[in-house]
């Protein structure tokens, strides 16, 4: 594989302006209409769960015990006889009959900055346009469904807001609706001082306002401003998605760390029909003292991982959700003098499941010393041809039309990965 | 009367002799008794060995029957022994003089998970250690057999005995030191190392690393960090020293910048001065000597990434475990041999005039 | 750089008569563009007097100074009204916000870099000697204006000083071309950005460092050795010294060490010391020359930008000949003038706000629904900032703002850092913040003499009249006097809160929202 420092498709930026053309205008179809009408049966959803900065396969998936570089802890079994995994995941070792594990990963950006956007991305063959990060893209292939809530939710720690920059060329309506620490956004809720009556009738007042000024102007001002102020009312109606309190049971079972709190809500979240929920937590960019530091976070994702492994398999919507939690690559096999570990994109591993996904399976193998791949490498381009397959969504008949250039939704290079998907 | 810096220097100036190539990493160094022996835990389930007495030093076969890291080793005082404590919770006694020696006793689930801190008694009678089990197993060092089982609730990263043999004292990952009355298993009093703890969005970063009394038992010296950030784990090297009558700490010893790290070993020294040890951002580190009440060491010297100290019981030679230069670096980087390359531990000998 | 200039007036000014006056030229050289299309009809008074105010005080006029332009019979009255906007007070402040944005892309703020940028717009300093403090960034002279550097050159977060970033950023900013992309080899997709373009700025500030935050002090290292480079696909090893995209290599001289200052810096003071050799100085020096093309070339098409909504190039960072200007006559006429009025940023401000292009109206002409904004035959609906829109809505509903609303508009209107704010883009962040933010419905109970008090006085027939002017710069059309009057009839049990859901209907729309 070509193994450059070559700029990130981002970086060759269409005018927003341009991006803004195609949210508001109608300008994104399918090559193959029927996929459509083949999802709409049951609304397929996604839980991405982006463990930011590096997760140490070596601490979690993909441990190789008493080797140079395997580090002071052990391996345990799973529930899948011949599966074995890092004893800082306890957790997800018993849930792993429903899990299934990519150790091939072979990637290209071993930097943070390119890194975490061509890997949501999917880091497609570059055709000058900026793609959608993966939930923008979900978003746009299976609709909002009939939740009424925006397509693409982020929960994660610190602030929130509106990023459109998740949506690439599909535009901002394609972005992400972030909530900080699993808040609400910042003046969501209408005041108790005013009615929902008054609050319906300053809108309609504003809504003929902002008619009669776009009568003889362009549209797309008018109609992005038409579909924020919708957004805010759906969520408004929503508001006991953010009020309503947790099951002390399930905030033990979770967490009550920022990680197990976001899942919880994301579980919440799915229940409620969105289509695409990322959880991100941040600070797995383990350089320093790696093993305490991985053997810091990676028991507390484990916990509240296999809670929603658990639930969702209890709730039956294993078979519609899928399920991703990775990062942007894993971590150098080499331990470094401040005994921690560094980026290493070239050898590392994911844990995926759900809907379309097989179970209880392990994908690639790595070296005996975990150093690289010595199996068939796969690129995140084979994981977004595989994820969409598994939506149900064929990635090679669906196309983007991004004002007539045609663009594939993953990498024309890779393919699905079939040990994967069922 | 503390001694002028000066005088100290010119007396205790340490001479370095040409480092030691090694082919693996080390977690912990330390001198036997007579000085003749050098043990040291490895990364990859052994303990190395060599002969001190020799110039320059010379490896002798290593120990080997450990499973992932070594990371403690100690001496028992009658000399005959060498008690060793790995990641997967195996403690092993062994006759390390002997050729070929077998371990005397081992046992192998002496925790559930990483042995990160062993302590031998002055008087010989009792092993100590703690771990990420939460737990400090105190065991027979003639037969490993289990005396008791004391529960901290954190892991446990540095254990010590007070030099009366009556206290065992535990520093924690959340900073917390706890003396243990032995013949209770309770906990007598608790001392305040929270700020060498941060909880750095959800990652524990710091804890207490080390510990060392001074001779007359009068004070503990506590070694660890100011932590600034979880992920690369920024943090101001520091050292708090507490009066063992009133339990109150003050600080020894800080560090300038947040890339020195941790103080991941100490030693004292019988000429009124403590030797320590920090290593933080790869490539950064120090040796460095430090008078109580002095305000900034008399003597320091850049060593990269050193994580042990050895100090020999005479106190005229020290020896650290470092790291080699280079040792991080994004991505695939291999050697000449088109190798992916590992890192490595030098031994830095330095002597000091007697 | 120089060798080129001249040859591209030469053949882009052939049909330019310097009799001709610029917004004349600008005028001329748009409508040989539109192909027989039409032209949108002149702008109103009310909505050439919104945008002017917008454009030049950063605010709506009052309703007292609306009426009285409206009034004003005078022929020249627009003109007039430039020149008293550029005069005001308010220009300086205005301007110091807008370059500021530009600038920084909401890198962060700091006091003395925007006392920097309002003196200069207060004494009319010119586009080159701004450009020169600023990539001079000296910690003595032009105090504040090393921000742009200093900022750039702390880490972001846990990651090194992005020196990259910085190279790209000065490529972007003042010559009009992101280079970013060429930094490990030749651009992919751009023939004529080079990696030497981006290695050549990238040696001028590849040894500068941050010596303080606190004070945006920032120094140099010595800089003796040519930066050694290679692509990535030919890996050729290749050397350059500091240079500027096409033009010449300037070669550090092999000083030895201990040799490289005429005056050493100190460590204790933090006072930089005085290199004989200053890639920062030569950068400065060298950068804002009248013959450098892409200074001039960017400084038009920003300028144009910043007063039609697009440049004429467009992205305004993306230079080069697969992205040709829409009118590049227009943009050599621009730059060419720009530089003979040595970067007088004033001067061309006045020149294209006299041009009908930009005094066109932003409705499409009639009978079209859809006008290409390059065309610049309808007036493009301008951003406003969250400077312009705080101001405009506490001069819109007579209301003061505190620091802390500054700080939620600032948060609700304004872009993530490095995300130019080039372009209307309404959010559901600015949305909430219009709906239910506690501010904004203070702003709607009447009280102090604020806009809902004002109309609660007065009756019913005149209220349209008074609310109009003051939110929107315009009367009501007869059926939106009609639609008031039958809202406030029908509410006459509430008619204070009525009032209140009004005025918000009209803060919160998109026409207010933007500068149209």
């Amino acid at each position: 594989m070509l193994r450059s420092n070559l700029c990130t498709p981002a970086d060759h930026h269409l005018s927003r302006r341009q991006w803004f053309g195609t949210a508001a205008g109608a300008a994104f179809t399918v090559a193959a209409p029927s996929f459509a009408q083949t999802v709409k049966k049951k609304h397929k959803q996604v839980l991405f769960v982006w463990l930011d900065g590096g997760m140490s396969q070596l601490e979690s998936w993909d441990p190789k015990p008493n080797t140079q570089f395997g580090g002071p802890f052990r391996t345990i079994q799973t529930s899948v006889p011949g599966i074995h995994v890092s004893e800082l995941c306890p957790k997800s070792a018993k849930v792993m009959h429903h899990l299934a594990l990519v150790r091939s990963l072979c990637t290209q950006d071993n930097s943070h900055s390119a890194g975490v956007e061509r890997i949501q991305r999917g880091d497609p063959k570059n055709r000058g346009v900026t793609y959608p990060f993966f939930g923008g893209a979900v978003s746009k292939l299976l609709g909002n469904g009939d939740s009424g809530l925006p397509p693409y939710i982020w929960i994660k720690p610190m602030s929130g807001g509106f990023i459109p920059k998740d949506g690439g060329f599909l535009g901002p309506k394609y972005g992400a609706l972030a909530l900080g620490d699993g808040k609400p956004p910042e003046n969501l809720l209408r005041p108790a001082t005013m009615s929902v009556a008054e609050d319906l009738e300053r809108n309609d007042l504003r809504n003929l306002v902002d008619k009669r000024y776009a009568e003889r102007r362009s549209k797309e001002n008018i109609e992005a401003t038409k579909y924020v102020f919708d957004m805010a009312a759906q969520l408004q109606k929503r508001r006991d998605l953010f009020e309503a309190p947790f099951a002390p049971k399930d905030q033990e079972r979770y967490g009550t760390h920022d990680l197990g709190r976001h899942m919880l809500l994301a579980r919440r979240m799915l229940e409620a029909g969105v289509t695409f929920v990322k959880v991100n937590s941040y600070g797995w960019d383990t350089h320093g003292d790696n093993f305490n530091g991985q053997g810091s976070l990676v028991p507390q994702f484990d916990q509240a991982f296999a809670a929603m492994i658990e639930d969702l398999h209890e709730r039956g919507m294993l078979d519609n959700v899928l399920v991703i939690a990775m990062s942007e690559f894993g971590r150098t096999p080499r331990i470094n003098g401040h005994i921690g570990r560094d980026h290493w994109p070239e050898a590392w591993s994911l844990v995926t499941a759900g809907t379309g996904i097989q179970k209880g399976v392990v994908v690639g193998k790595t070296n005996d010393k975990g150093t690289f791949v010595a199996s068939e490498e796969h690129d995140i381009g084979h994981m977004f041809h595989t994820w969409f397959k598994a939506l149900g969504i064929d990635p090679k008949a669906t196309e983007y039309d991004n004002e007539g250039q045609p663009l594939p939704i993953a990498h024309d290079g890779c393919k699905a990965v079939k040990e994967l998907l069922l | 009367m503390p001694t002028d810096p000066k005088a100290l220097l010119a007396k205790y100036q340490p001479k370095a002799a040409k480092p030691i190539s090694l082919d693996q990493q080390l977690c912990a160094l330390r001198f036997s008794p007579d000085g003749k022996t050098l043990a040291a835990g490895s990364f990859e389930g052994s303990v190395r060995l060599w002969d001190a007495s020799a110039n320059p030093i010379a490896e002798s076969p290593a120990l080997k029957g450990h499973n992932g890291w070594v990371q403690r080793v100690a001496f028992h005082p009658d000399g005959k022994r060498l008690i060793s404590a790995d990641s997967w919770g195996q403690v092993m006694c062994w006759p390390f003089t002997e050729k070929d020696a077998k371990p005397v006793w081992s046992v192998p689930n002496a925790h559930d998970s990483w042995v990160y801190s062993l302590a031998i008694s002055k008087d010989g009678k009792v092993l100590a250690t703690g771990g990420r089990d939460k737990t400090i197993r105190i065991t027979n060092p003639i037969d490993g057999k289990k005396l008791n089982v004391f529960n901290v609730g954190e892991h446990v990263l540095t254990l010590a005995f007070h030099p009366d043999g009556k206290s065992l004292v535990s520093g924690d990952l959340k900073g917390q030191i706890k003396q243990w009355d032995l013949a209770t298993g309770k906990v007598v009093r608790e001392m305040d190392a929270k700020e060498m703890f941060l909880r750095d969005r959800i990652q524990d970063v710091g804890g207490v690393r080390c510990f060392e009394f001074s001779p007359d038992g009068k004070s503990l010296f506590a070694g660890g960090s100011l932590p600034k950030s979880g992920g690369f784990v920024q943090g101001i090297s520091l050292i708090l020293s507490f009066d063992w009558a009133t339990g109150k700490g003050t600080q020894l010893y800080k560090g300038a910048t947040e890339n020195e790290g941790y103080v991941y070993d100490m030693a004292w020294h019988s000429g009124g001065f403590l030797i320590g040890i920090t290593s933080g951002q790869p490539g950064q580190g120090k040796l460095f000597f430090q008078q109580p009440g002095d305000a900034v060491p008399f003597y320091t010297q850049a060593i990269p990434n050193p994580h042990s100290l050895a100090m020999h019981p005479e106190g005229k030679r020290i020896v650290l475990a470092a790291t080699n230069a280079n040792s991080s670096g994004n991505g695939r980087a291999l050697g000449k041999n088109k190798e992916y390359p590992g890192n490595f531990s030098p031994l830095h000998v330095f002597d000091l005039p007697a | 750089m120089a060798r080129f200039f001249s040859l591209v007036f030469l053949v882009l000014l052939a049909s330019f008569s310097f009799a001709e006056s610029v917004p004349t030229a600008i005028d001329r050289l748009i409508v040989a563009k539109v192909n027989g299309a039409k032209v949108s009809k002149p702008a109103e008074d009310d909505e050439f007097l919104r945008r002017a105010y917008l454009d030049f005080a950063g605010t709506i006029p009052s309703v007292e100074q609306a009426r009285a332009f409206f009034t004003d019979k005078s022929p020249d009255k627009r003109a007039k009204l430039i020149d008293q906007l550029l005069a005001s007070p308010a220009y300086p402040k205005r301007m110091a916000d807008l370059f500021h944005v530009m600038l920084m892309e909401r890198l962060g703020d700091f006091p003395e870099w925007s006392t920097y940028l309002k003196t200069c717009f207060e004494k009319n300093t010119h586009w080159d000697a701004m450009a020169r403090d600023i990539l001079r960034a000296s910690s003595t002279d032009a105090k504040g204006a090393s921000f742009f550097l200093s900022k750039r050159l702390e880490n972001y977060g846990q990651n090194p000083v992005d020196y990259s970033a910085l190279t790209r950023d000065i490529g972007r900013l003042f010559l009009g071309k992101n280079l970013q992309c060429a930094e490990c080899h030749d651009h992919l997709f751009i023939k004529d950005y080079k990696q030497q373009d981006f290695k050549g700025i990238h040696a001028f500030v590849q040894n500068t460092y941050l010596v303080d935050a606190k004070t945006a002090a920032v120094a140099e290292k010595p800089t003796t050795t040519k930066l050694d480079y290679m692509s990535v696909f030919k890996k050729v090893p290749k050397q350059t010294g500091p240079s500027l995209p096409g033009g010449k290599e300037f070669e550090p001289p092999p000083l030895k060490k201990g040799e490289e200052y005429i005056v050493k810096p100190d460590p204790k003071t933090k006072i930089p010391g005085q290199l004989k050799f200053s890639p920062l100085a030569i950068l400065a020096e060298e950068l804002p020359k009248k013959d450098n093309t892409d200074f001039a070339l960017n400084g038009g098409n920003r300028i144009w930008f910043l007063l039609m909504g697009r440049g004429i190039v467009h992205p305004l960072d993306l230079h080069h000949k697969e992205n040709p200007a829409s009118h590049p006559e227009l943009l050599a006429l621009l730059a060419k003038e720009f530089a003979t009025h040595d970067f007088d940023i004033k001067w061309l401000f006045k020149e294209i706000a006299l041009s009908q292009a930009y005094q066109r109206s932003s409705e499409f002409p009639s009978g079209e629904t859809k006008v290409a904004p390059e065309s610049f035959r309808t007036a493009i609906e301008k951003r406003l900032s969250a400077e312009q829109l705080l101001a405009a809505m506490q001069q819109a509903m007579g209301v003061k703002a505190d620091a802390a609303v500054l700080t939620k508009v600032n948060k609700a209107f304004a872009n993530a850092p490095r995300e130019p704010e080039d372009e209307v883009n309404p959010s559901l962040k600015a949305a909430l913040f219009l709906l239910n933010d506690p501010a904004v419905l203070a702003w709607h109970v009447p009280k102090g003499g604020n806009l809902v008090e004002r109309l609660g006085k007065l009756t019913d027939d005149k209220i349209a009249e008074e609310l109009y002017l003051s939110v929107l710069t315009r009367l009501p059309a007869t059926d939106e006097r009609g639609l008031i009057e039958g809202y406030l009839k029908k509410n006459v049990g509430e008619r204070e809160k009525a009032i209140g859901r009004l005025a918000w209907s009209l803060l919160a729309s998109a026409e207010f929202g933007v500068n149209h």
